[in-house]
Formats: structure tokens, C-alpha cells, sequence
């Protein structure tokens, strides 16, 4: 009864604090008169106040669309006559966007305090902080900690999940399933999920909003991830978060798929304070500070990985192919074949200590992995959306060696390697997915995974990755 | 672009009143995008104020807003209205936007049909006098709430402090804010739901 009334309480407080942002109440507002009742009332005493004014240019941009549908009925009535003024627009409109490529942004002010932060937050009078995020996707709330230059930690309030940072090592935690990780410097990715909620991770975050469009796209069982050129970023409105005075920035593309996304940024210090957009299942989805305080933590032991008693832990270590390999007395070969403007990504070694199973003695389970990516990508067309082109980043080969289940190969069509190897070839099927070839040899389990590539792409076929496998078992 | 269209009662003046399309809404329909802009023009900051008082959020506002126009055009070929009400046309198509669920899912109220857009009022004069016997009964019913709620509502909706700002002002913990910032809107509803008999507020 109490959680009810807690939920209530809590999901009112959620609209409030909407309409404080001058933002439309979201979906999941309570239905009953009861909070219908009070929803109404706040609504009333916002009327006291003077009304927010719509934002700047509402005006034009308000008679630029309402006059859409209007030409489509003209055009049907003139075709030849709205054709001749289409074509006069849209030369004037290029001439006006060739005008504005050359005037500065006015959103790139917000993207140089967001860089500054990142370079030196506490120059940027940020020392350290305490708040709260809620997450819409899994309708929960997150605490948050950070201490300059480096630290971060976030806790999910039901203590399921966690995640921090000090200084170059970072660590998580899953309860449901059980996954509890710790990366060392050099190991950790800079752009995690959390990361744009600190400073570190706002030169990401910026770079993301000048970056291409990324659209990722899932096929079968594979992923793929286009970049779209040409986004713009433009100056939204202002509105408060947080109790923070904030301005929007907007992301547009020329794509209609989904993913660009609204950046609510705090005016003095540049900080990330919310997200939101629409997701490609068609979703709104936001997250961001529901309260922040710019005072750092009083309890510094957050920012140390602590994870329950008995949990089994995966460190992670990064460093030289040769050097990881050394490390768990193996020697490996790096494939050979590759195309030229492929390079090899940055070798990570992962090592799990299993607890002692019955009479059994306590194993090590370790991972070596590493992935070879073409330095520019591929430029392609989708069937989908033929007027467009992308580059294509999702090609691809990745390398596993490990001793975790080592004649474990799953199913697929056997292949030939050599003298007493049998792989096993996997394909998701469809121009998407990826493909599979793994083999044991020496107690150990090898495993090369690509994607296939995409229609007009080059991708990795059967015989590239066989060929690849027989490289790295020559001289065994 | 000429200037020949005024909002309420230009047309009256000239003694032109007749039922049919209002002859800019007739030009708007027949693709001339200055009678459209004329119209847009002319009424924007009207229907804006119109709608924010009754969502009081921007964002609504501002697209409520231009899905009205949007429906104006739709349903010109079969409006019968005078010149001088295409801006309670407006405000009716904006009223029914806001009442049959935008972006929610539940029915605040009934539908106006077109047809009776003059039954809706759209003096400005009408509209101020109603806001401030609106403000007036809302100001009285705060009032009359404990101390505590009517300050945790006043911070949060008429000053825009978080949860935890409002927190540290008043001395609270976030949930004793939250609890009564709940309990204080919903008995406010209760006083307004009374003062207006039961038919809830005038939205």
C-alpha cells in the first residue's frame, strides 16, 4: 500500500517537474480522477503565472509548416506552374544555406563550454557534484556521484546495478545475471554509458552531436552500424532541469530513422543534463537529472569497486597481443590476408578466478580478444533507403582465444582447416548478420566472427575466414 | 504581401456578414500562401496564449498550435462559419486538440464540433475576465491549504524548485515533499472541484 502510494507520489512529481520544464506531460501519468484531480490542480496554479513565451522564430517556423500541406493541394491543381516555383525555391533556399554554412553557429557556444569542461572541469568551477538521474527506458532512478578530475560512481536505487570510475579503471555490476567486471587503465572504453553524465565524457558527447548519424540497424543476428553524413546541430529552447537554468540543443539529420536525439545542457557549466528523444521502436525515451547538487560527495569510498560477498569478478587488462598471450602461456599468430587499411584494435586480455566446484581446484577462466577494423569504412547504399549514402562502419573481423569450453564449437557447417582441425562455419543469414568460424585446437577454442557486410559493401565470406584460420594454425 | 485581413470583426464592420467560408480561409484554401501567412499572422499569438493557459507547457503549446492550423485546413471544405470567426474556429479546433487526448490517452472532456465553433468564446475580453476569476478562486483555494503544502506547491509550480531544492528550503526530506506536494494538490483539486460544482475547472 505504501509503495503504491510512494509510486503515485513520485510519478506526480515527475509531471511537475515537467511542466516546470515546459514540457508536455509524459505517457505514464497516473489515470485515476484522483491524480487526474490533483494533475488539474497544478495545472491551475501554473496559471498564475505569466504564461512561457514559444520560442524564438516560433512564428516562422509556425507559417513555413502550415503551409506544407497547402502546396501539396496546389500541386495537384498546377503541377507544371508549383514545379517551376518548387525549383525557384529550392534554388533560393540553397543559396540561403550556402549563405548560412559561412555565419558561426550559435550553438557552438555551448559546444566550446562543453569542451572546456571536459579539458579542465575544475577550471570550469566543477569540483564535484551529487544527484539523481531517471532513466525512462528502465523507469528507475540512479544515483550519482562524481569527484574532479576522474571519479564517478552510479547506483541503480534498487542496488542492482552499478558502475564507476577512478581515474583510468572503471568497474561494473549486474546482480540479474550476475556480472560483476573490473578494466584496468587502458581497458576501460571512454565512451561508456554512463560516462556522458561527467565531465570526461562530454568531449564524447560532443563529438557525437557533430559527428555523423549513427543508425543502428539489426538484421537477423547480426547488428550493423551506419553513419549518415550531414547533421546539424541548432540552438533549442530554454528551460530549467534540475533547478538548473538549461538550453536545448537540437540534432538534426536528414535521415527519418531515429536516433536524434535532444541534449539539454546546464548554461554555466555545460553539463549533460538531459537526454531525450525518440528511440528506433518509435518510443519517447529520456533520461536526465532529476536533482543535482554541485558540492562534492562526503563519502569518497563510492568511488572504490566494491561488489557483494562472493561474487565472482572478471578482470579485464589491455596491452601488446604478444605480451596478453605470454601472460596465460600461450603463443598466437594474428591472421594474415587482411585487407590494407585494416588495423588491429587495442588487445584485451579478461580473467575470471571460478570458485573450487565440489573436489574440483579453483580454475582461471580467461579470454583473449583483439578485432581488426578498416581505418575509413565503406561507402554504401541501403535498399531501404536508396537516396541516400552512408559509410559503413560494421565490417569488421574480431579474434577470440580462450580455454572456457574448449570442444564446445556450437552448431554449424563443418570446414576443413588442416591436419586433424574441423571448424565449424555459422552464418546468421541475410545481407546483415554475422558470420562465425571456430575451431579447437591445443585445448583451447579460437573463434573468428565478422559481419557480412551489406549490399554494394565488401564483406567476409566463407573462404576469407578460412583462409584466415589456416594463417594462424601454419606451423602448428 | 498585402495587409487585408484583421482578426473578429474587420469584416462586420463593413456590414459584410454571411454564412460561408471566410473568403481568406476560401483564398488560403485555394493555395494563396499570403492569405495563409495572413491568417497565421494574425491569430498565432491569440491561439498560443489560448492553448498554453490550458496546458501550461511550451511544448504543447506550441505544437497544439500548429496542429490547429493544420486541422483548419482540413476541415475548411465543410465549415460554415462568419468572416469575423475563423479565430473562434481556431480556438475550438484547439480546444478539441486539447481535450481529446493530445499525446494522452485519456478523454478530459468533450469534443466541441465545428459546426458550433461560435459557441466558443473568443473575445479577449471574455477570455481575461475568465482567467481572472480563474486566478482569483485558484489563489483563494491556496489559501485555504496547511501552511506547509500550500508552500512545498507554491515552491515547486510557481517558483520551479526540484524536489530536492524545495527539500533543502524547507527543512524536509524529498519524500516528505513529495507526500506533501501530493496531498496538497490533490485536496486543492477537492477545493476547486467544489468551487466549480463539480464540473472541474474551466479547461
Amino acid at each position: 500500500m505504501r509503495d503504491r502510494q510512494d509510486a503515485l507520489e513520485t510519478e506526480l512529481s515527475r509531471q511537475v517537474d515537467r511542466l516546470i520544464r515546459e514540457r508536455s506531460p509524459s505517457r505514464g501519468r497516473p489515470g485515476s480522477s484522483l491524480e487526474d484531480r490533483a494533475y488539474s490542480a497544478a495545472l491551475a496554479v501554473r496559471s498564475l503565472r505569466e504564461p512561457a513565451p514559444p520560442r524564438k522564430h516560433y512564428s516562422t517556423h509556425l507559417r513555413r509548416t502550415v503551409g506544407t500541406p497547402l502546396a501539396t493541394v496546389k500541386l495537384q491543381a498546377g503541377l507544371v506552374r508549383w514545379a517551376v516555383i518548387v525549383v525557384v525555391l529550392a534554388v533560393a533556399a540553397g543559396g540561403v544555406l550556402f549563405a548560412l554554412s559561412f555565419r558561426p553557429n550559435p550553438a557552438e557556444k555551448f559546444l566550446t563550454l562543453m569542451e572546456a569542461t571536459a579539458r579542465d572541469p575544475v577550471a570550469a568551477g566543477i569540483t564535484g557534484y551529487t544527484g539523481v538521474l531517471f532513466d525512462s527506458c528502465r523507469n528507475q532512478e540512479f544515483e550519482v556521484f562524481y569527484l574532479a578530475p576522474d571519479k564517478w560512481f552510479v547506483r541503480g536505487r534498487d542496488g542492482n546495478e552499478y558502475a564507476g570510475r577512478n581515474g583510468g579503471r572503471t568497474w561494473s555490476f549486474h546482480r540479474d545475471p550476475v556480472y560483476a567486471e573490473v578494466r584496468d587503465s587502458g581497458a576501460s572504453p571512454p565512451d561508456s554509458y554512463w560516462e556522458q553524465w561527467f565531465p570526461n565524457g562530454l568531449g564524447n558527447v560532443v563529438a557525437g552531436l557533430l559527428g555523423p548519424t549513427r543508425v543502428i540497424q539489426s538484421r537477423g543476428q547480426g547488428t550493423l552500424q551506419v553513419f549518415a553524413a550531414s547533421p546539424e546541430v541548432r540552438l533549442g529552447p530554454r528551460g530549467v532541469i534540475a533547478g538548473r537554468p538549461a538550453r536545448a540543443l537540437l540534432r538534426l539529420s536528414n535521415l527519418t530513422l531515429g536516433d536524434d536525439r535532444t541534449h539539454w545542457v546546464d548554461e554555466s557549466s555545460g553539463l549533460l543534463l538531459e537526454c531525450e528523444g525518440v528511440g528506433l521502436d518509435g518510443a519517447d525515451s529520456h533520461i536526465g537529472y532529476v536533482s543535482l547538487d554541485l558540492t562534492p560527495p562526503a563519502d569518497l569510498s563510492v568511488f572504490e569497486p566494491v561488489f557483494p560477498e562472493g561474487t565472482v569478478v572478471t578482470r579485464v587488462q589491455a596491452g601488446a597481443l604478444g605480451e596478453l598471450a605470454a601472460r596465460v602461456g600461450i603463443s598466437v599468430r594474428e591472421p594474415v590476408g587482411l585487407p590494407a587499411n585494416w588495423t588491429l584494435g587495442l588487445p584485451t586480455l579478461s580473467i575470471r578466478e571460478e570458485p573450487p566446484d565440489g573436489d574440483k581446484a579453483p580454475v582461471a577462466l580467461w579470454r583473449l580478444a583483439w578485432s581488426y577494423r578498416p581505418e575509413g569504412g565503406i561507402l554504401s547504399q541501403l535498399p531501404e533507403l536508396p537516396g541516400y549514402w552512408f559509410l559503413v562502419k560494421g565490417a569488421w573481423l574480431e579474434v577470440e582465444v580462450t580455454n572456457a569450453s574448449p570442444q564446445d564449437l556450437g552448431p554449424g557447417e563443418p570446414v576443413e582447416l588442416g591436419p586433424g582441425v574441423k571448424g565449424v562455419f555459422l552464418s546468421g543469414g541475410g545481407p546483415y548478420s554475422q558470420r562465425t568460424l571456430s575451431w579447437s585446437v591445443g585445448g583451447l577454442r579460437y573463434r573468428l566472427c565478422s559481419d557480412a557486410g551489406v549490399p554494394g559493401s565488401e564483406g567476409l565470406s566463407l573462404e576469407f575466414l578460412a583462409e584466415a584460420a589456416r594463417s594462424m594454425l601454419a606451423g602448428d | 504581401m498585402t495587409a487585408t485581413f484583421r482578426v473578429a470583426g474587420a469584416c462586420q464592420s463593413r456590414g459584410r456578414r454571411r454564412l460561408g467560408r471566410p473568403p481568406l480561409l476560401e483564398r488560403a484554401l485555394n493555395g494563396d500562401r499570403d492569405a495563409l501567412e495572413e491568417i497565421c499572422q494574425a491569430t498565432w499569438r491569440a491561439l498560443y496564449s489560448f492553448v498554453y493557459w490550458r496546458v501550461q507547457n511550451r511544448e504543447d503549446a506550441e505544437d497544439i498550435t500548429q496542429e490547429t492550423y493544420a486541422r483548419l485546413l482540413r476541415a475548411a471544405p465543410r465549415v460554415e462559419t462568419r468572416d469575423g470567426a475563423l479565430l473562434g474556429l481556431l480556438r475550438t479546433i484547439a480546444l478539441n486538440l486539447t481535450r481529446d487526448g493530445w499525446r494522452r490517452a485519456e478523454v478530459r472532456g468533450p469534443v466541441v464540433p465545428l459546426e458550433q465553433a461560435e459557441r466558443v468564446p473568443h473575445s479577449p475580453g471574455d477570455d481575461e475576465a475568465a482567467r481572472s476569476a480563474q486566478r482569483l478562486t485558484v489563489r483563494a483555494a491556496l489559501d485555504r491549504l496547511p501552511n506547509e503544502q500550500r508552500m512545498v506547491v507554491e515552491l515547486r509550480l510557481l517558483e520551479g524548485f526540484s524536489i530536492r531544492e524545495t527539500a533543502r528550503i524547507t527543512r524536509k526530506t524529498e519524500a516528505a515533499v513529495r507526500s506533501l506536494q501530493y496531498r496538497g494538490l490533490q485536496k486543492l483539486g477537492d477545493l476547486l472541484n467544489d468551487e466549480s460544482g463539480g464540473d472541474g475547472l474551466a479547461r
